[in-house]
């Protein structure tokens, strides 16, 4: 904790010493007038009375801490007037990436989604001012929500994600397109297309998920599929990766347990292209292995300057003053002023 | 410098009206109770005259109440008897000096006795001194008193002590005169008993006390209430105190009641002015008291 205006409260007292010196200086000159004065005989009659005592102690009182509480409020606001604030230093090389979570919501990853989800979580914990949007993706793609660095908000949605995608199939909520809470299934909005897990589509949807195309930005995507295509997509995985590519994407994969095979070596190729890399689900240390490419990798290719990040604290003097203002007006009430 | 005199004369004829001032000097005549059997001249009746003056076969000729002048043996003395103390500079009621209202009363009644044929001295206690000025007949010689009066009463005179000033005159007043005094607002104190009642028992004594100042109410002015001795301020927070001007309010009450009951019990014929506008219905009510009940 530091003052920005250290000499404010100094300027306040010092304040406090003119006005008293120039009151004094008027009431001395006041006393040199005859005019305002009464002369009056036997004020003892009045100023010899219990009562008048009594009187004097309680003005004196109430006079007294009308000062005093006028001087707390002085002194409070003086220190809210010099800034009390606190210093940090903000790492900006870490808000520069931006990663879209991109999963494949299709039926043949039904029994797969809930560990890919966990994985995500995983990653999430793993990750400290980087950009996370989520994307879903069956025959067309949906965004869950969109690049944020809330990260209370992103693990509550992939933890509301993971517990829709965990339940069984065939729950009656699933049956009527919605589950017991009333929201929308996760995969609303991604059957408009023409097939099932049209994985180009979802990849490119995916890709221009990325805003500020002109901003120097490290942009990952997170792409959890079983590479099974079946349909007509509008674009083939090659031609998406290729658009991930032109536009600086890096690409990394995530595949369902027990998958291996031509479709597995075709996403592995294509992803390889962009600079990233195939995970299994189940491999020990996957998550922590996109986190060190991710963080490792891409952190030589960016020039983070670090900021200073200004925090006023004006809280506590504040309110002192606030209730020592408060107080003064109650006692000018009492005080009849 | 303003004459006094025609000052109090304006007030005792045209603020109070005609027929007040005539009874005023009625009145005024019945404090002299000596006259003598050699008939000067008859003149109308005046209320206050004694109704056993009353030429009742002159009365019967002119149809309107004639009374019997009668040549008095000797002049009647009066002696004002004036506090020209430091508290008589301070305040009455009204915001000015209490100075004010003994020259109006002593003006009032001097000016009653010159022309009832009296003469008019002055007697004062300034800076420890007692001045005494012998009585002489003259509006003139009036006038001068009253000056002096005012010249001596100053904010920096030493303090008064109308007893003291008491003492002085069952000395300094050796025939029997007619004595007013003209006092501060001083709590009556039991110690002066036998100099009042011998100067009671010598004199025919008026004694007349000019009202403070309240010191709750001011005079209505945000002038700053400072004690006339010592200086000690009156706070103006500390008047505004309801409970403590309540205090004040019944002490003052109490006050002024022992004061009159206090005169009372002496026998001494006592009034109390604290207005300009109060000085002649005061005189008034205390001339017709003394002659109808003797105090």
């Amino acid at each position: 904790m530091e003052l920005v205006f250290a000499w404010m409260p100094l300027a306040a007292a010092g304040l406090v010493v003119t006005v008293v010196v120039v009151l004094v200086a008027l009431r001395k000159r006041a006393d040199r007038g005859e005019r305002g004065i009464l002369s009056a005989a036997h004020t003892e009659r009045l100023l010899a009375l219990p009562e008048y005592r009594g009187a004097y102690r309680r003005a004196l009182v109430k006079l007294g801490g009308m000062v005093l509480l006028v001087l707390v409020a002085l002194g409070a606001l003086s220190v809210v007037a010099a800034r009390p604030i606190t210093t940090d230093i903000a790492d900006t090389d870490r808000v520069n990436r931006d990663i879209v979570l991109c999963l494949d919501v299709s039926g043949s990853m039904t029994a797969a989604d809930a560990a890919i989800v966990g994985r995500f979580l995983e990653l999430v914990e793993q990750f400290h001012g980087e950009r996370i949007a989520l994307v879903v993706w069956d025959s067309s793609a949906a965004q869950v929500f969109p690049l944020n660095d809330d990260y209370d908000y992103v693990e509550e949605k992939l933890a509301s994600v993971q517990d829709e995608v965990s339940s069984d199939v065939g729950d009656v909520g699933d049956l009527f397109g919605g589950d017991p809470d009333g929201d929308p299934p996760i995969w609303a909005g991604t059957d408009l297309g023409n097939g099932s897990s049209l994985i180009g589509d979802g990849l490119a949807s995916c890709v221009l998920r990325f805003d500020n195309p002109d901003l120097e930005r490290s942009r990952t995507i997170i792409l959890a599929t079983d590479n099974a295509l079946a349909g007509d997509p509008i674009v083939t995985l090659e031609e998406a990766t290729s658009f991930a590519l032109e536009r600086e994407v890096r690409v990394y994969g995530i595949t369902p347990s027990g998958m291996f095979g031509p479709d597995e070596d075709d996403l592995r190729d294509q992803l390889r292209r962009t600079g990233g890399e195939v995970f299994g689900v189940d491999d020990t240390g996957a998550g922590q292995n996109i986190v060190d490419e991710v963080l490792d990798d891409q952190a030589t290719t960016l020039e983070g300057v670090p900021e200073l990040v200004v925090i006023d604290h004006p809280g506590w003097p504040f309110r002192i003053a606030v209730l020592a203002l408060w107080g003064v007006l109650f006692l000018a009430w009492r005080a009849r002023i | 410098m303003v004459a006094l005199l025609p000052r109090v004369k304006s007030r005792l004829f045209i603020h109070a009206n005609r027929r007040t001032t005539n009874l005023l000097e009625g009145e005024y005549a019945a404090i002299s109770a000596g006259r003598s059997l050699d008939f000067d001249d008859l003149r109308e009746y005046l209320p206050g005259d004694d109704v056993d003056d009353i030429d009742w076969k002159a009365t019967a000729r002119t149809g309107s109440p004639l009374v019997k002048r009668y040549k008095q043996t000797r002049r009647h003395d009066v002696v004002l008897a004036i506090d020209t103390g430091r508290g008589m500079a301070a305040a009455a009621e009204g915001g000015g000096p209490k100075r004010d209202l003994a020259i109006l009363v002593a003006g009032a009644l001097g000016y009653l006795s010159l022309r009832h044929g009296d003469a008019v001295g002055l007697v004062t206690r300034a800076g420890g001194r007692v001045r005494n000025r012998p009585p002489r007949a003259s509006e003139a010689y009036l006038e001068t008193l009253l000056r002096s009066v005012q010249n001596e009463t100053r904010l920096d005179a030493a303090p008064g002590d109308p007893y003291e000033l008491c003492s002085y005159l069952l000395r300094g007043v050796p025939s029997r005169s007619i004595v007013i005094v003209v006092a501060d607002d001083v709590e009556p104190a039991p110690d002066i008993d036998e100099a009042l009642r011998s100067l009671r028992e010598r004199h025919e004594l008026l004694w007349i006390t000019i009202g403070d100042l309240d010191l709750v109410r001011g005079d209505g002015s945000d002038r700053e209430i400072l004690d006339v001795l010592d200086g000690s301020p009156v706070p103006s927070v500390l008047r505004e105190d309801p409970r403590l001007a309540r205090v004040y309010r019944r002490r003052t009450d109490d006050r002024i009641a022992a004061q009159h009951a206090y005169f009372r019990s002496r026998g001494v014929s006592h009034c109390r002015v604290a207005t300009a506008d109060e000085v002649v219905p005061e005189l008034l009510r205390l001339l017709q008291r003394r002659r109808r009940n003797g105090y």
